[in-house]
């Protein structure tokens, strides 16, 4: 029977998993920052601070792309917002105090 | 004092002179914080919707994603075209005062609880989310949805 630490961490880091995580970390928007990239006017003209809200809060994490390390996971959740295909880069911290928006775009239907 | 300028927010002239942090990510790039996040955009919306002069075109913007709503819904609520309001919103043309009056008070609605046109707001919304496309995968223990990456 495989019931190792090592075992229990790579369940831990599925990305339905990780996807309450995030959902969870982030519905307390104290606990996200967000990187200067974020802080953008042409950006912020094309894609608002409540969808990449939504996006955390609604978004399902991405299978591909996902980087699982001691301290942190980093990964890509997706939404579909009102006004089209919301993806948020995201790094968690493995304890989940904590999360970093790194950067946002959208695919405008 | 030092203050910080919040364009994120889609506006340039936002500036908050406390209740924010700044701070580098665990690979050093700088990321910054706000406390009450939320709190700060509803103050803003008010300060808009409370403001003596016509929206501009980034306050229009503004305004229409708090209430989270496309340019084609809003366009379709207050009687104008899509087109029209996307010119509202580059710049391009001026916003006419009964689409800025009209949004503000869609603002002020969709703040109260007990109203029904935040209700219709919301069902707007929940129609507009496209279907989420699903994509299957045939494992060892049969199938499974999986998101598509691309």
């Amino acid at each position: 029977m495989h019931s190792s630490s090592q075992n229990v961490a790579k369940l831990e880091d599925h990305p339905r998993i990780l996807t309450r995580r995030v959902n969870s970390v982030a519905s307390d928007l104290e606990k996200v920052a967000y990187s200067q990239e974020i802080n953008d006017l042409a950006s912020a003209r094309i894609l608002s601070m409540p969808q990449i809200w939504d996006c955390l809060t609604e978004g399902e994490v991405l299978r591909c792309g996902l980087e699982i390390s001691d301290d942190e996971a980093r990964g890509t959740i997706s939404h579909h917002s009102h006004e089209g295909l919301v993806k948020v880069v995201f790094a968690l911290t493995q304890d989940d105090s904590w999360i970093e928006v790194l950067s946002a775009s959208i695919e405008v239907k | 004092m030092d203050q910080f300028h919040y364009v994120a927010c889609g506006l340039s002239n936002v500036w908050l002179a406390n209740g924010y942090s700044e701070g580098v990510s665990s690979d050093g790039k700088p990321v910054f914080h706000i406390e009450d996040v939320k709190g700060l955009h509803k103050a803003i919306a008010f300060s808009l919707v409370e403001k003596d002069t016509l929206l501009n075109g980034d306050e229009f913007r503004f305004l229409r994603s708090e209430v989270k709503l496309t340019r084609k819904s809003l366009a379709g609520v207050i009687g104008y075209s899509e087109e029209t309001v996307k010119k509202w919103e580059s710049g391009e043309n001026p916003i006419q005062k009964t689409a800025d009056m009209t949004l503000r008070n869609l603002y002020l609605e969709s703040q109260n609880k007990a109203s029904t046109v935040r209700e219709l707001l919301e069902k707007i919304n929940h129609l507009e989310k496209r279907d989420t496309e699903l994509f299957f995968k045939e494992g060892g223990s049969g199938w499974e949805a999986e998101k598509k990456c691309a």
